[in-house]
């Protein structure tokens, strides 16, 4: 249901500080969800309570315009009432610090600290287009690190099996995974896409969401003009004659994936040069497209997090990444990168299409 | 009052808002005044007027007493701390840039001192001075003629309330003060914690539960 997405709306939410189209998205959820909606009427009643408490502030001192003109008169403005310290209170003082610095240190060499582990979560990238249909291939790659190769390890929170990658069943069933939740073109309603890439069910994970409920970009359904997300996938003729394919994807914040993947050549097809002629999963694997050089820092094995991704886009689960509408890829590529909402769970998914 | 000056003037009626011209601190109407707008006291305070400034702090003296009697739970305290504000924000002024209302940079001063007083308080005493048995709810509990159980009863649950709200972590605490008791909306607190209004949504949730679990285990 992805609750945590709308609860942190509750607020604006309760005080009608949210547009109409994001409070209908809120007010759907809430009509299906007896625990959101309880959590409103907390907030509610809690707002009524702080509302209607009697806390009156104290009256200001009479003499205060006169206490501070005096300290500003004598100069005395640095001596705050925090600095009549006893002196055994700034040794406190000293040793409060002392302690501080320490904490800080000890939490900078902890080899992963609880908010650390949460990002690399999110950051874990696991390998979308690694395997054909008939054998897909379910190792997880790593969380990318400074290293250039980071040694495999598992996931924080594995999938359980039966949310295992399931194999596209089309005749070239490259890209393994299905989004969790439908994804519907809104360009073109009606015409049912066929997924060829689905990064987004695969590659970042929240804790908070329940197991397998996974994307790449998260939507800030409040801020829905500030939707960027592109991307492009190319192929070319590989050194071994099959086709080899490079998917690009960046999002605002900085944050960009790439992959490049390779297969034995397909039947050729001709070439689709738009979204909506794109009708094959066959198009992307035509031979003799005009090949396209492999993203930087692209390497086999799935997608991967751009080494400055980690800088650039801190926030990338929830606040950061914000999903588009119909981003065009570039001129030469077969497809695009298209996102619809998902009006049940307000989310937008980012996702690489080719229509049947 | 200061004198007339085209530029830093506003139109102001005391006690009537003044259309965010003025700030007043009056809760008479009084009749049409003219009453210089707080971008000039801040512009004279930046040169050196002291007296300007002391008109800057009777505005906003109810203001810094709002935020820190809230979130202090000690009379006391809240003078010294009330008076350290202001006289921080003297020594700050030359740094006040005016991109933004002086209103939000008085809020920031008086959060980022309430909180750091507060420490060096604690640090002093040996013991949090946010004890909400220290007895400023009793204090400001009001007069008004009611039946005994009823004064009772809400003097329990404003204490109960007080209780808390001190009981929570001070950057929860900072957003219900600011949000609940001095009626800023989130961008605004937001603008004054130099924060996200995202964050601010999340501290309000965040302390709304707390509150909560605390009023149904105190009552």
């Amino acid at each position: 249901m992805l609750c945590f997405r709308y609860r942190k709306l509750l607020i604006p939410y309760s005080e009608g500080g949210l547009g109409a189209g994001v409070a209908a998205r809120v007010e759907r959820h809430l009509a299906r969800c007896a625990a959101c909606a309880a959590e409103l009427e907390m907030i509610r009643s809690v707002a009524r309570e702080l509302g209607t408490a009697d806390m009156p502030a104290k009256e200001p001192a009479a003499d205060l315009w006169a206490r501070v003109s005096a300290r500003i008169a004598d100069g005395a403005a640095h001596t705050a009432p925090g600095a009549r310290l006893h002196a055994a209170g700034g040794l406190a003082a000293a040793l409060a610090a002392a302690v501080l610095v320490a904490a800080v240190g000890m939490r900078l060499l902890a080899p992963q600290s609880p908010p650390a582990a949460k990002q690399r979560a999110i950051d874990h990238v696991v390998a979308t287009a690694t395997a054909p249909a008939a054998k897909p291939d379910k190792a997880q790659e790593p969380a990318p690190k400074p290293q250039p190769k980071p040694a495999p390890k598992p996931q924080p929170k594995p999938e359980p099996p039966a949310q295992e990658p399931r194999p596209y069943p089309g005749e070239h069933g490259w890209f393994v995974k299905r989004p969790v939740s439908p994804i519907r073109v809104a360009s073109e309603k009606g015409v049912k896409p066929v997924i060829m890439a689905t990064a987004p069910t695969t590659v970042a994970r929240s804790p908070a969401e329940p197991a397998g409920n996974t994307r790449l970009f998260s939507y800030d359904a409040a801020k829905p003009e500030a939707s960027n997300v592109s991307g492009s996938l190319s192929h070319g003729t590989s050194s071994d004659g099959g086709v080899s394919v490079a998917l690009g994807v960046r999002a605002t914040g900085g944050f960009s994936a790439s992959a490049v993947r390779e297969r034995p050549a397909p039947a050729t097809t001709a070439l689709p040069t738009t979204l909506g002629a794109a009708r094959s999963p066959d198009h992307f694997f035509a031979a003799g497209d005009a090949p396209a050089a492999a993203p930087a820092g692209a390497e086999g094995g799935g997608l991967r997090l751009a080494p400055a991704r980690a800088a650039t886009a801190p926030g990338l689960w929830g606040d950061n990444i914000r999903a588009g509408t119909g981003v065009v890829a570039a001129p030469a590529a077969t497809t695009s990168v298209v996102d619809d909402l998902n009006e049940t769970e307000g989310v937008r998914t980012a996702a690489i299409f080719a229509y049947p | 009052m200061g004198r007339l000056d085209a530029g830093v003037l506003g139109i102001a009626i005391p006690g009537r808002g003044g259309a965010g011209i003025v700030s007043t601190e009056s809760k008479v109407p009084g009749p049409l005044v003219w009453e210089e707008t707080d971008a000039g006291l801040v512009a004279k305070a930046q040169d050196g007027d002291v007296g300007a400034f002391g008109e800057l702090v009777r505005r906003y003296s109810r203001t810094v007493y709002g935020v820190v009697s809230r979130m202090t739970a000690n009379l006391d305290d809240a003078d010294d701390i009330a008076q350290e504000i202001f006289v921080r924000a003297y020594r700050s002024i030359g740094s006040f840039r005016r991109e933004s209302e002086f209103s939000t940079w008085v809020y920031r001063i008086a959060v980022n001192t309430t909180i750091k007083e507060m420490k060096r308080i604690r640090i002093r005493q040996g013991s949090s001075i946010d004890d909400p048995a220290t007895g400023l709810a009793d204090a400001l509990v009001s007069s008004e003629a009611q039946r005994p159980e009823q004064i009772a009863e809400r003097n329990a649950r404003n204490q109960a309330l007080r209780k808390a709200v001190l009981a929570l972590p001070e950057k929860h605490r900072t957003v219900v003060v600011l949000h609940y008791f001095e009626n800023l909306a989130c961008d605004e607190i937001a603008r004054v914690l130099e924060c996200s209004v995202g964050t601010v949504w999340s501290r309000l949730h965040y302390a709304c539960k707390k509150l909560q679990t605390s009023l149904n285990c105190e009552l």
